[in-house]
């Protein structure tokens, strides 16, 4: 089983060599060690040679994915590859940190993301690093539930097993699973850019909604999820849980409790997001309807900004409701109003509402433009005097903020904070935030 | 406060809302005379902030979240049974390995757990009579816990055959769930040394009956022929395939081989070959297994590997 002794002494093609340390685990295509690694510690993957098809084809697109180099620090990307060890190979990555966990633990409730905040940044550390991986004209092609590494207490992603990753135009031959698999794939076509897409969506709603988005009852009344089951449910006619029109594959009440929890919760936008996603159009005609990732940013921005901790019983609460009420303590809390950040290019712009601590973020007004990789940079933060019914905006950027009362311009520099009136337009950078009291 | 909060719609700005803007506003905001100076004026809280303040921030461990009593994802079941021989030429040594590789197979299985299926069990004892040594009522979670099979009796393979056709079904067998739950194709594991002692010797008519079982014909499986007397014969038999049927040569191996078998199925082949004309990716193709279980074993028994090679003087 576990191929390789501690101890061990493997050579790599880049002239450096590690020292297997100690074994981890197995994977479908390959076994994972700890290994020393110019002096750090490192994992490696060793392949299996019986179970990787394209060995070849894996070792050149490793190759070229060193020298390409990691796309962002979410990436466990490839750094080495060894040379040929009992017919097979591995390549060195950096190791996962012992405070992520696999996404595994989190869908069979092991663990827990400490909230939904934390949630909502984890789908948005994990979108946007797809979008940036696409935007390099990469496809991920095997997208799944093993692929990330999260952390609980932000939602901090890595990315692993991106020895698929490779140009759309070169497959790896590596179909996946059937469950996260787009329809077209399942019935034998290519993954793509597309394709992925729709595997993203699956790890989202598992994500939020903990349950698979096709395996409502219908999915789960077959007698066996077999070859042709598989097809049928996951290729020819897959339907919705949640679809708006054809009901015959929704949720059950005794299975499916997570659904029932968790889709209220989702904002219409989400909802959107998702119902097009697995809309008979896009999976089985069209599948560039698959929401693009920038929909699933700021749709994924939006849904997180309405998370923050209820001004009275400071536990997470949520926004869905006017007057709102403390999801938690169930009172009526004050909101003091609403900042918009108006938005360009199609998007529909950011509503953050005037709450202690709630803050405005960079991506809020670049609309995700200006960064390759989402990091998630405050730049302005409520603060509030409930007793006043008065709100401000502290300044926790580095530039100077401007804003116009009365015809005269006035500065807000870093560290200061400015107080909120209705109808007052504050300019951040080169957007304009207005204040709705 | 009648501004509308909740996200996607843009709200009007109401009259009530003009109120309380004119009562908010201490400092009249349409007179461009006055020069507002943060510090004193308009600065509700000045806090200067000197760290960024990071926001990862202080969300509380607790809240919403923690009222949700999230469950684990709906999962299909991955059904395993052992059908194992315990009639009386198997007491001695070959029941020793039976059981000390059960032993690991259980605590193997109890560590293999993922999103994709849940793994459950059964074991059919054969010797003088047939028996569910997982009880009646169907498939078991693996705790990882084994009770050590006794050997007695003769081999009742043919009824053995039959009292699993039984049992693998949906509408009164083990495959029918409390909840609505589906299974993916079962994983059938004999372990024998003998032959038949109840009708045809080589198993052919309890497997003639077992083959009108769906559940059956879709069904992974494998055959370890325990000793070196074993029937070989009614194991092919069983599994459909020569390639199929082992030797247990130690303890070791029989876990390897179920290893594979179980990962095998668990998860859907990724025998799609994508510049095949017409791959098909979801068939879990008996020819990966095969190789994959070959290979295990040749890495335990490298000696059989090396006789082609061997250059004498
Ligand atoms: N860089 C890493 N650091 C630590 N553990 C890892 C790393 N990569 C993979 N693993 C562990 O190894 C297991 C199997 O690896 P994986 O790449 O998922 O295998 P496969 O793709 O062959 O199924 C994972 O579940 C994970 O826990």
């Amino acid at each position: 089983m576990a191929e390789l002794k501690t101890g061990t002494v493997i050579s790599t093609e880049n002239g450096e060599s590690l020292t297997i340390d100690s074994f981890i685990a197995e994977g479908g295509q390959g076994y994972v060690y700890k290994v020393t690694y110019k002096g750090q510690p490192r994992a490696l993957k060793l392949y299996k040679p019986e179970a990787v098809k394209k060995l070849d084809w894996f070792h050149d697109n490793i190759r070229e994915e060193i020298k390409v180099g990691a796309l962002s620090d979410k990436f466990i990307w490839p750094e080495d590859l060894t040379v040929p060890i009992n017919n097979t190979f591995g390549y060195i990555m950096p190791l996962k940190p012992p405070e992520y966990v696999d996404f595994d633990d989190i869908l069979l409730a092991k663990c827990e993301l400490s909230s939904f905040y934390a949630m909502t940044n984890c789908a948005l550390n994990i979108v946007s690093a797809f979008r940036l991986l696409h935007r390099k004209g990469y496809a991920y092609q095997d997208l799944n539930n093993g692929n990330f590494f999260i952390r609980l207490r932000d939602g901090d992603v890595l990315i692993c097993d991106n020895d698929n990753v490779s140009p759309e135009d070169n497959p790896s031959g590596i179909a996946g699973k059937a469950r996260y698999m787009s329809p077209s794939v399942v019935m034998g076509g290519r993954p793509n850019r597309l394709t992925d897409r729709f595997s993203l969506a699956v790890c989202l709603f598992l994500l939020f909604i903990r349950c698979h988005p096709l395996e409502g009852v219908k999915a789960l009344s077959v007698p066996e999820m077999n070859d042709y089951y598989l097809q049928k449910h996951y290729g020819k006619e897959p339907l919705f849980i949640a679809d708006p029109i054809d009901h015959s594959n929704g949720p059950n009440r005794d299975i499916h409790r997570n659904f029932y929890l968790r889709w209220p919760l989702m904002t219409n936008t989400m909802k959107q997001l998702f119902t097009r996603t697995f809309s008979q159009e896009a999976m089985l005609q069209n599948e560039s309807k698959y929401p693009l990732e920038i929909e699933w940013c700021r749709a994924l921005l939006q849904f997180r900004t309405y998370f923050f901790k209820c001004p009275l019983c400071e536990q997470e609460t949520f926004l869905d409701s006017d007057p709102p009420v403390c999801k938690c303590c169930g009172r009526q809390y004050p909101v003091l109003g609403m900042l918009k950040v108006n938005g360009v290019n199609g998007s529909h712009g950011y509503k953050i509402p005037l709450v202690k601590d709630v803050c405005i973020f960079r991506e809020h007004l670049d609309d995700f433009s200006s960064t390759e990789q989402f990091v998630s940079q405050p730049v302005g933060m409520v603060r509030t005097k409930i007793s006043e019914g008065t709100a401000g905006l502290s300044n926790i950027s580095n530039t100077n903020w401007f804003y116009t009362i009365g015809g005269a311009t006035y500065t807000c520099v870093p560290k200061q904070t400015v107080k909120l009136r209705n109808g007052m337009t504050i300019r951040i950078g080169n957007r304009d935030v207005t204040v709705h009291m | 406060m009648p501004i509308k909060l909740t996200p996607d719609k843009p709200e009007p700005i109401s009259e009530e809302q003009q109120q309380t803007q004119e009562n908010f506003s201490i400092l009249p905001d349409d007179d461009g005379e006055i020069k507002v100076n943060l510090q004193k004026d308009i600065a509700v809280d000045i806090i200067p902030n000197e760290e960024p303040v990071p926001l990862e921030l202080d969300m509380p461990d607790s809240g919403m979240l923690q009222s949700f009593r999230t469950e684990p994802v709906a999962r299909k079941i991955t059904p395993i049974f052992f059908l194992i021989d315990v009639s009386r030429s198997m007491e001695g040594v070959k029941m020793g390995t039976v059981n000390s590789a059960m032993e690991e197979i259980m605590n193997d299985l109890k560590n293999i757990e993922n999103s994709d299926s849940e793994l459950r069990f059964a074991v059919l004892s054969f010797g003088t009579g047939v028996q569910w040594v997982t009880g009646e009522n169907g498939l078991i979670p693996c705790d990882g816990s084994w009770n050590t099979l006794v050997a007695d009796g003769f081999t009742y393979f043919n009824s053995a055959c039959r009292e699993l056709r039984d049992k693998l079904s949906g509408s009164h067998g083990f495959f029918k769930f409390a909840a609505r739950r589906t299974i993916t194709p079962p994983i059938l594991i004999l372990m024998t040394d003998g032959f038949a002692n109840d009708g045809d010797r080589d198993g052919n008519e309890g497997l003639a009956k077992l083959r009108e079982n769906k559940y059956f014909r879709g069904s992974y499986r494998i055959a370890i022929a325990i000793g070196n007397d074993a029937n070989q014969k009614l194991c092919e038999n069983f599994t459909g395939d020569k390639e199929l049927v082992f030797t247990a040569y130690n303890a070791n191996a029989l876990k390897v081989m179920i290893d594979a078998v179980v990962k095998g199925s668990v998860t859907v082949s990724s025998a799609g070959v994508a510049d095949a004309p017409n791959p098909d990716p979801v068939t879990p193709d008996s020819a990966t297994l095969i190789q994959t279980v070959q290979h295990e074993m040749n890495q335990l028994n490298p000696e059989e590997n090396n006789n082609e090679d061997e250059s004498w003087d």
